[in-house]
């Protein structure tokens, strides 16, 4: 069963690299959002460091709804997901390899270039060191809560939008969490609970996301 | 015929429904009326807040239904979800648009007393943002019934995003709350300061007890039209296939 | 001889498909070492009578038993038995046909079979060809050579044969006909007949 696990790993990997610019795409749409807020808000460094770790986590939230509603889609639609259904490995692992090699594929991206982000927003180092890892916690557990929504999404034409829209709100603990440790490093204070209870959102998701999820796509196999 | 049958089911709770009606109906008026009498003619004003006060007796009774419906929704989603049976979904979807209204008056009725209170109609205090997010989330339930055309399928569909939103409304709070005490200072003045005097408390726990009565039977009213909708519709398709 | 014990039997089933009922009240036997032929239009229910004997789409009322129990009661053990082969192809257009055999084979635990099955449908020569370049024909025999690396009990065909050629056809029935011999149980919904033994149904 492991070993199917990896296998749709290594497609999915192979999949995205082939297929390139859909994941470039997502890139694109981060960096983009995040040079719209100076355009907003004035070029103020000292405002753009006080609202950076803001403005990059609210880009992250918008930019894996926007995303991840088409995840399963394809898999929906040519009938593999109900190969994987019919074989050995539960649902639930196959969300989950789903996940695993989404992020690795985009939200690992965008972890490596949050330290861009932070020096492009005029944040100090050490705000940009605990950005790298709020979002290295973080991101996961975004993808994770948006397989439910995709999941859900996955049968309809029009409206699958709406439906990764209605998962937004569930995003919040991760936004309020990911932002306040940064806001605590900078200030010199310690961002030991945030980043715990970040990891713990995480370990959360990791167990009931995919349940979710798998029942969502049986759903819609029907 | 066999679909006839099916749907005979729900018959039961019709029959059991119309002998309750008219008595929550009777409770909803005259406790909401005795509430509001009381509240707003004999008890007194508030020695610092002045007449503002009164609003309490619809801002608090709405605001602690709004997450009471969604707990219901998410007992009936469980249900329904657990033992594959469609009726706790139906319940579900005929108790959320009264949730959202619930909370959209305790929104409103708390930006009308926060205007005099604060001075401002909206504060980022840390239950009014809770109750924003829930309104969201009653939102979203309601978006998904409406965007399944297989009403089944919206069924499961809006039973799994109940159970999702209520485990994760206890962590939304304690987030929001924590994300509060960060950002504000505890300068704020709260709805729960000194204990309550009775002359408060009595009209209430009036109201309070005329908004459950008048949930049950807008709830019984809803989940009656929503089962003569569904009898309509397979007999509607009944006779477009005897044609 | 008929093994009764590896049959499927549907007792009183109806099945709805949005909300029509297209299967009504339905009891009929499956044998193992025969194929079964489903017939009728577009819309008379074949696809969702083979969906429901993958354990897709539940019926509404009565029963449907594998080997006297019902499919319902180890849903997971049953699914793994099952081979369903629907109207759609689960090619990825980007993957050559080696890959996406390959994958294919990988959920089977079959990866030493892939040259068997490139051969099974003469796609050795498009080996290494993305998936995007193949006809409509090609790419379902692409999808019938997964048949070559399954060893599930039951096999659900979906119209197997729209677009193949002569050849093709001939060689799919082998296969089917080497399954059957080994006890399978083979399931077909097509409009087009096959040169096989086998009960036939109407819808």
């Amino acid at each position: 069963m492991f070993k199917i696990f990896l296998s749709i790993i290594k497609r999915d990997f192979k999949l995205s690299y082939r297929q390139g610019n859909t994941n470039l795409n997502i890139i694109v749409f981060f960096f983009l959002s995040i040079s719209l807020f100076p355009l907003g808000v004035g070029p103020e460094n000292e405002l753009l460091s006080k609202i950076g770790p803001g403005i990059v986590w609210v880009s992250a939230l918008f930019s894996s709804v926007l995303s991840l509603d088409k995840i399963f889609q394809a898999d929906y639609e040519d009938g593999s997901l109900e190969i994987i259904n019919l074989s050995v490995i539960p649902l639930e692992f196959f969300v989950l390899a789903k996940a695993l090699s989404y992020w690795l594929t985009t939200g690992l991206l965008l972890v490596i270039l949050s330290p861009i982000f932070g020096l492009i927003l005029s944040m100090s180092s050490k705000g940009i060191l605990y950005l790298t890892i709020t979002m290295l916690l973080g991101t996961p557990t975004l993808i994770l809560i948006g397989t439910i929504g995709a999941s859900l999404a996955v049968s309809l034409k029009r409206g699958s939008l709406l439906i990764s829209l209605l998962i937004l709100p569930l995003y919040i603990p991760v936004l309020i969490f990911g932002v306040s440790a940064i806001d605590a490093s900078i200030n010199n204070v310690s961002a030991k609970p945030q980043l715990l209870l970040l990891g713990s959102l995480l370990c959360f998701s990791i167990v009931l996301s995919p349940i979710a999820s798998a029942a969502g796509l049986r759903i819609n196999m029907e | 015929m066999k679909k006839l049958h099916k749907l005979a089911n729900p018959g039961k709770f019709y029959r059991l429904s119309e002998k309750i009606l008219p008595w929550s109906n009777l409770l909803a008026i005259s406790l909401c009326g005795l509430g509001l009498y009381l509240g707003l003619f004999v008890a007194p004003p508030d020695y610092q807040q002045g007449e503002t006060v009164r609003i309490i007796y619809v801002h608090v009774p709405a605001a602690t239904l709004a997450s009471l419906v969604y707990a219901i929704m998410a007992i009936t989603s469980a249900i329904s979800f657990i033992w594959k049976n469609p009726l706790g979904s139906f319940i579900a979807k005929a108790a959320a648009p009264i949730g959202a209204a619930f909370t959209i008056i305790a929104i409103i009725t708390g930006a009308l007393w926060g205007k005099p209170t604060w001075g401002t109609w909206w504060i980022w205090d840390a239950r009014l943002t809770s109750v924003l997010i829930l309104f969201f989330l009653y939102l979203g339930y309601i978006g998904v019934w409406q965007i399944f055309e297989d009403q089944n399928k919206a069924a499961k569909a809006a039973a799994i995003i109940a159970l999702v939103g209520a485990i994760n409304l206890p962590i939304i709070k304690f987030s929001v709350d924590w994300w509060n005490t960060l950002h504000q200072g505890a300068s704020i003045i709260r709805l729960d300061g000194p204990s309550i005097h009775s002359d408060i408390l009595i009209p209430l726990i009036f109201m309070w007890l005329g908004f459950i009565s008048y949930l049950i039977s807008v709830l019984i009213i809803r989940i009656q039209s929503e089962i003569t909708l569904q009898k309509i519709r397979a007999i509607q398709i009944m006779i477009s296939e005897q044609k | 001889m008929i093994d009764h014990e590896n049959s499927i039997i549907l007792e009183n089933v109806s099945c709805d498909r949005g909300n029509r009922t297209v299967i009504k009240n339905l009891s009929l036997k499956i044998s193992s070492g025969k194929s079964f032929t489903i017939k009728g239009q577009n819309g008379s229910g074949k696809s969702t009578f083979l969906r429901m004997l993958a354990g897709f789409q539940k019926s509404i009322n009565g029963k449907i038993l594998f080997k006297g129990k019902s499919i319902f009661s180890n849903q997971q053990e049953y699914q793994n038995k099952i081979f369903y082969l629907s109207e759609n192809n689960p090619i990825k257009n980007t993957l050559s046909c080696y890959e996406n055999l390959f994958f294919w084979a990988e959920i089977e635990g079959m990866e030493n079979q892939l040259q068997t099955a490139l051969e099974f449908q003469n796609l050795e020569n498009y080996k290494n060809l993305p998936a995007k370049f193949l006809s409509m024909g090609q790419k379902r025999r692409l999808n019938l050579s997964r048949l070559a690396i399954t060893q599930k009990k039951i096999w659900l065909l979906d119209e197997p044969i729209n677009g193949l050629d002569k050849e093709s056809v001939l060689k799919l029935c082998k296969v089917i006909e080497a399954h059957l011999a080994n006890q399978g149980i083979v399931v077909i919904a097509t409009h087009v007949d096959l040169n096989l033994e086998t009960d036939t149904f109407y819808l």
